[in-house]
């Protein structure tokens, strides 16, 4: 049972529209069209908003994509987000104060932050955290590495 | 946007010197809008590693924002830099806009392998029968 048109070889206008859209470089497009086509026809969406929700979903990956390269490239040790720190287990850090500076207005301002304590407090987490959310934010337009590290470094500290 | 441990960009500028690859390397993190430089003062400088860390700082200052994690407190780095000038011309610059956290506080790693070790007591105890 196949819906191609009489006289199509089956299949064509599929392996046509894979082609084209790798080389358009819409990989969400190509993975999510025949599944979204479905659901709106069930859901009674017209081809207009059809291509909206498609286009929608196309950014919406890309920008995830994006985000996860910047992070990648800057050779972060392990992503580690401010969620996940505990602030409860270090009273003496001003939470207020980290939760501000993860809003990344201080990169704009070119401002810097000094995180200054003992071993094992959660100081590489909570730089690394900032430098997630300046990344999420897209404040960086270019992130490279600098200076390649002898070995991969583990997060020590 | 960067990442690098402190003691990384030393030794490959160290190790640069004499190179063409130096400028590029100097260059570089200048550029960056954003900067984290973890670990500063776990190893202390050599006079050339501390000049070369300085240079980053420098060009950095109001280039671009630094994000810097550090064990010793501020007035320690005069160790770590191992001269008094660089120290204080250095954190002169750092410290010109800048939020400082303070985190001192038991190490959550030990906190972590202790509350493992007293989980595994707690499942021990609760695997005997009561009433024993």
């Amino acid at each position: 049972m196949s819906d191609t048109a009489p006289g199509t070889p089956a299949g064509t206008p599929q392996v046509l529209l894979a082609h084209h859209l790798k080389a358009l470089k819409l990989p969400t497009f190509l993975r999510a069209y025949d599944k979204l086509a479905r659901q709106c026809a069930t859901d009674g969406v017209d081809h207009l908003r059809y291509l909206l929700r498609l286009a929608e979903l196309e950014m919406i990956e890309r920008e995830r994509r994006m985000v996860e390269r910047r992070i990648k490239e800057a050779w972060f040790p392990a992503v580690e987000s401010l969620d996940s720190f505990d602030f409860l287990a270090l009273l003496s850090l001003n939470k207020v104060l980290v939760l501000e500076l993860a809003r990344s207005e201080y990169v704009l301002r070119r401002e810097n932050v000094i995180a200054v304590g003992n071993s094992g407090t959660g100081k590489t987490h909570i730089a690394l955290g900032l430098g997630l959310a300046a990344c999420q934010k897209g404040l960086p337009e270019r992130v490279c590495r600098w200076a390649t590290p002898r070995r991969r470094h583990r997060c020590t500290n | 946007m960067g990442y690098t441990t402190a003691a990384a960009p030393v030794h490959e500028l160290i190790e640069a010197r004499d190179d063409k690859r130096l400028l590029r390397l100097q260059r570089q993190p200048a550029g960056y809008k954003l900067l984290v430089i973890d670990e500063l003062g776990y190893v202390p400088l050599s006079q050339t590693g501390a000049e070369l860390l300085f240079e980053v700082f420098s060009q950095r200052y109001e280039h671009g924002s630094t994000i810097v994690t550090s064990n010793p407190p501020f007035d320690e780095w005069t160790g770590v830099f191992a001269s008094e000038r660089l120290t204080g011309a250095l954190l002169d610059r750092l410290t010109h806009h800048v939020h400082i956290l303070e985190m001192n506080g038991d190490s959550y790693r030990l906190k972590q392998s202790k509350r493992r070790q007293r989980g595994a007591r707690t499942a021990e105890i609760a695997d005997v029968p009561s009433g024993g």
